[in-house]
């Protein structure tokens, strides 16, 4: 029997064991190295030969992502440990690191109960670290920390132990900070502060495969002066080093020891990311990781597989996913069926009988789940929605160079959407042209590259293009709006919601489908007033809809094509067609037709809508374009050149200062203006600069770029270059 | 058959007119058009090209008869059904007035398809005259009626738009099966009536089977599209000898 199959068929034992099991996500800044991290945990194991691995990047499975060196998808690996005489199960999900691909990150942190989070010990937290780190404990994930390429303290900054250990506490010091700020209760009664001295924090080096932490150190004898030692005689040192303190030990010692098993942290954290009924008996299942109860599975990533097609991979809360199961997917009618059952062995996936609650599963048959979809034998409450901090800022068109490809490109933008929920598609069959939403300019570049090779469609793609926003600055008067056929009126007025009200909005966190009372507090506790929050008909977006009238005949049955116009005007909004958000608006009155036929859509559709409209522009609405925090590491005669690439893209440069032997220009910048950065700051500093940018939401343009940027859009959409009448402001 | 008088009312559009061949065809002995000319929005009445009802009845060769709404003061009524029931009373005086003259009437011709406010009325007002109702077109389908009358010849204009999906280039078209299919699609999509009975698009009938000359137009076009609506600004409209 091959060593490959026995640990398929070790894993296959302890997936019965939900007190063995550990489910892990690391988590990182790009180039933090924690997918090197992986191949070698991987190797320690015994998934891949040792000698690939730091070279083959295994989870890297995506040809560009071996090329760019960066991991895009999150993919999953199984792997077992034997910690304190006893064999554990550990199943990782890898997370992109570039921030472009954040809605990922999220996603898998839905599927795990322990994070790891990787930092590099040269160039300390960095932004995306933070935004990883929320992430995780948004979603109640556990986190401990690996402090990585130590080695560079020791070899390239020539680092005694007592500056390493400044260094390093400095690290552990900042990983706090964001974890009490995020978590602080945790932080301060469960343990959630990572420390040395608790075993919770580890040192090493992913790329020459040692680690170790303060167990590890009493274990073996070796304290930093020996690392040092090791590290500065060579390559024996370093192998000596290596055999002495494996990384993979080390570490995965560190993940059995201090992240909880499924049977403890599965009741804590169905109340986090489930808002069903938590008296249910499908409730009580899920915290009780029942695998002889009802299947809920909550699928986090969709796969492509050449041979078996769609491959949906997730977490199995309760019951057992085996073959020919036919499940509900919510938001879709009927069920699939189950065509096979496997777990991830990195790049490669095994197919097992049966994958029981507690484990990472991944399945074959579900044709209509999309990542985020919760698969369950029985219909009940979905998973709330999973939160994105990342909105999509940047549009590309996508056209097939051959008109035969049309249909395939069709399917493999849809394709492309099912399998990362962050890319909003819209198909155009009339013109062929298809436009394609992301996180930025890279996330759409590796997305049309994939299109291309994987599905060898040629593609032409247009320049990228922002996606704006629309804004009402001030409230509105009350606004009339008549049907076509003059039968049917609506009162409408609008005002801005409060930045905490959007917030709460763009996070889901009050939403159509939330019981009406738990809504309602969450509105008043975000600042809204009790007799406002009592009206909410609808949210649409960030935008909410309050009826303010009081026993209208037949506006009930109307109110759904109220909601219908409403949601065409904030789709659509006056100024460009952008989308609006940010918008109360208010239903004061309205005057409908007796007869239904004369209050059908075509006609309250307009009405509403252009009521809508016409409020919006009293209430002086406005373009909103996304903006990016940007950081540029860079060497310090550089400095005046990268710090000018930012000034002159309209940014704003909020901080400067000495890093190590860089210099970090820190400031925000339209995204508008950051298309094309990377070549420009290449350029600039002679490549000698690293950046990262953050989408950091969305502000007002300003007034004087207004006019100019709307007039732009509507050419661009084919609309009539003129302004609606009553927008006189600018 | 009762030989009392029968009245059609007629508006010029597609629907009465209907109702007013279909009659003619199962030989209701009627004897006057009555063409209710309203004040502003109607809620009952076919608003524009009413005055060209005045030609059609030439065509058909029946009296007609046009009550003026001087008496009824829409503009201060706010509440729907009020302004329905207020727009009633000067065509129910009129029927009256025409009932003294020509004997009591033994019907009414009514080309309502499915507004059960339009309905209701003219039943309720019926009753009280002790007439019959005629509503040939009363819950068919809308598709079937409107190729019917395509297929017995009516020459039909729009010359009036009020719904989404209905833009400029609806007005002065012909309602041909070509239109009905369109409409028939904007039905599934915005819930448009196929015959327009919520008022979505007005018609004249210019020419058909019960005329016995058509009717020429000269017209203009203004659309709004803030308000989704638009007319015919008939400039002059003619019998063709």
């Amino acid at each position: 029997m091959g060593r490959r199959k026995k640990i398929v068929q070790e894993c296959e034992r302890l997936m019965d064991e939900p007190e063995h099991i550990r489910n892990i996500a690391i988590a990182a800044h790009i180039d933090h190295g924690k997918t090197t991290l992986t191949d070698n945990l991987l190797a320690g194991a015994g998934m891949i030969s040792e000698d690939l691995a730091g070279e083959q990047l295994a989870m890297d499975t995506e040809e560009d992502e071996q090329e760019r060196g960066i991991t895009i998808d999150a993919a999953n690996v199984s792997m077992t440990h034997e910690w304190e005489d006893t064999n554990h199960l550990i199943n990782l999900i890898d997370t992109p690191g570039h921030v472009d691909f954040g809605g990922d990150v999220t996603r898998a942190m839905r599927a795990v109960d322990g994070a790891l989070v990787v930092v590099d010990a040269v160039e300390g937290t960095m932004p995306q670290t933070e935004t990883v780190v929320r992430q995780a404990l948004r979603e109640g994930v556990k986190p401990a920390l690996f402090i990585n390429k130590v080695d560079r303290l020791i070899n390239e900054l020539q680092e005694g132990p007592q500056e390493m250990q400044q260094r390093l506490q400095g690290v552990i010091q900042d990983v706090n900070e964001l974890i009490r700020g995020m978590a602080e209760e945790k932080y301060e009664e469960e343990g959630w502060r990572v420390s040395v001295e608790d075993g919770t924090v580890a040192f090493g080096s992913a790329l020459y495969n040692w680690a170790v932490s303060l167990p590890s150190m009493q274990a073996t004898g070796i304290d930093f002066g020996d690392i040092i030692e090791y590290n500065r005689s060579g390559e024996d040192g370093i192998r000596e080093l290596k055999e002495q303190s494996p990384l993979s030990d080390v570490v995965l010692d560190m993940v059995a020891e201090h992240f909880p098993n499924p049977l403890d942290a599965q009741p804590e954290r169905i109340p986090t990311v489930w808002r069903g009924d938590a008296d249910s008996d499908i409730a009580n299942q899920m915290q009780a990781v029942d695998e002889d109860g009802e299947v809920v599975f909550m699928v986090t990533d969709i796969g492509m597989d050449p041979h078996a097609g769609e491959i949906a991979s997730g977490r199995v809360f309760s019951g057992t996913l085996e073959r020919g199961q036919d499940l509900y997917v919510s938001g879709t009618a009927g069920t699939n069926r189950i065509q096979s059952v496997g777990i991830f062995m990195g790049g490669e996936r095994e197919e097992v009988e049966r994958v029981p609650a507690g484990n990472i599963a991944c399945v074959t048959g579900l044709r209509d789940s999309i990542a985020g979809s919760t698969v369950t034998s029985v219909e009940m409450t979905p998973f709330e929605s999973i939160e994105h901090i990342s909105e999509p800022v940047i549009t590309k068109s996508v056209e097939a160079q051959h008109m035969d490809d049309l249909p395939k490109l069709i399917e493999t933008l849809r394709q492309v959407s099912k399998e990362d929920p962050t890319i909003k598609i819209e198909i155009n069959e009339d013109t062929g042209e298809h436009l394609i939403s992301g996180q930025g300019e890279l996330h759409l570049e590796v997305i049309t590259q994939r299109i291309e090779r994987n599905q060898g469609i040629p593609v032409t793609t247009g320049e990228p293009i922002v996606v704006f926003r629309e804004f009402p600055r001030d409230a509105s008067d009350v606004v009339e709006g008549i049907s076509p056929n003059r039968h049917n009126r609506f009162y409408i007025s609008v005002q801005p919601l409060s930045e905490e009200l959007i917030e709460l909005l763009k996070m889901g966190d009050a939403s159509n489908d939330m019981p009406e009372l738990e809504r309602r507090e969450a509105l008043m506790e975000a600042g809204m007033d009790k007799d406002t929050a009592l009206n909410v008909e609808h949210i649409h977006g960030a935008n909410i809809l309050i009826d303010d009238t009081k026993g209208i005949q037949h506006l009930n049955e109307t109110m759904e094509l109220v909601i219908e116009g409403l949601g065409e005007a904030l789709d659509d909004g006056p100024l460009a067609a952008e989308p609006v958000e940010g918008a109360l608006i208010r239903l004061h009155d309205a005057k409908l037709h007796e007869d239904a036929i004369h209050r059908g859509p075509a006609q309250v559709i307009p009405a509403v809508r252009e009521a809508a409209h016409n409020a919006l522009i009293d209430g002086r609405i406005a373009l909103l374009e996304p903006i990016q925090n940007v950081r540029i590491d860079v060497p310090n005669e550089h400095m005046g050149a990268a710090s000018g690439e930012l000034q002159g893209r309209r940014g704003r440069v909020d901080d400067m200062y000495q890093e190590g032997d860089l210099m970090v220009v820190e400031g925000i910048a339209p995204v508008d203006e950051m298309i094309g950065f990377a070549s420009d700051i290449r350029s600039a500093t002679e490549g000698r600069a690293s950046w990262n940018t953050e989408n950091a939401g969305f502000q007002v343009m300003a007034d004087n770029l207004q006019t100019e940027t709307i007039m732009e859009i509507r050419e661009r959409k084919g609309m009539k270059t003129e302004l609606p009448v009553t927008v006189d402001y600018f | 058959m009762d030989t009392a008088p029968w009245v059609s009312l007629f508006s010029g559009g597609k629907d009465s007119s209907w109702a007013l061949y279909q009659a003619l065809e199962n030989e209701y002995p009627v004897e006057r058009l009555v063409t209710v000319h309203p004040d502003g929005d109607s809620y009952m009445y076919h608003v524009p090209a009413t005055e060209l009802a005045q030609l059609a009845a030439r065509s058909i060769d029946i009296e007609l008869l046009a009550v003026r709404p001087d008496s009824f003061e829409t503009s201060s009524v706010k509440d729907v059904s009020e302004q329905g029931d207020a727009e009633l009373i000067p065509l129910e005086r009129t029927l009256k007035e025409l009932a003294a003259d020509i004997g009591p009437i033994g019907g009414v011709t009514v080309g309502a398809v499915e507004s059960d406010f339009q309905n209701d009325r003219v039943q309720a007002m019926c009753e009280r005259l002790g007439a019959d109702v005629y509503a040939p077109l009363w819950h068919e389908p809308p598709r079937e009626l409107a190729t019917a009358m395509i297929d017995a010849g009516f020459e039909i204009t729009i010359v009036q738009v009020a719904a989404y999906g209905l833009d400029e280039s609806w007005l002065g078209r012909t309602l041909d099966h070509a239109a009905i299919d369109e409409l028939v699609a904007l039905n599934e999509e915005y819930g448009v009536h196929v015959l327009g009975e919520g008022g979505e698009y007005e018609t004249l009938v210019t020419d058909g089977p019960h005329m016995d000359v058509p009717i020429e137009l000269d017209y203009e076009t203004e659309f709004d599209p803030s308000a989704t609506r638009g007319r015919l600004q008939i400039t002059d409209a003619w019998l063709v000898d």
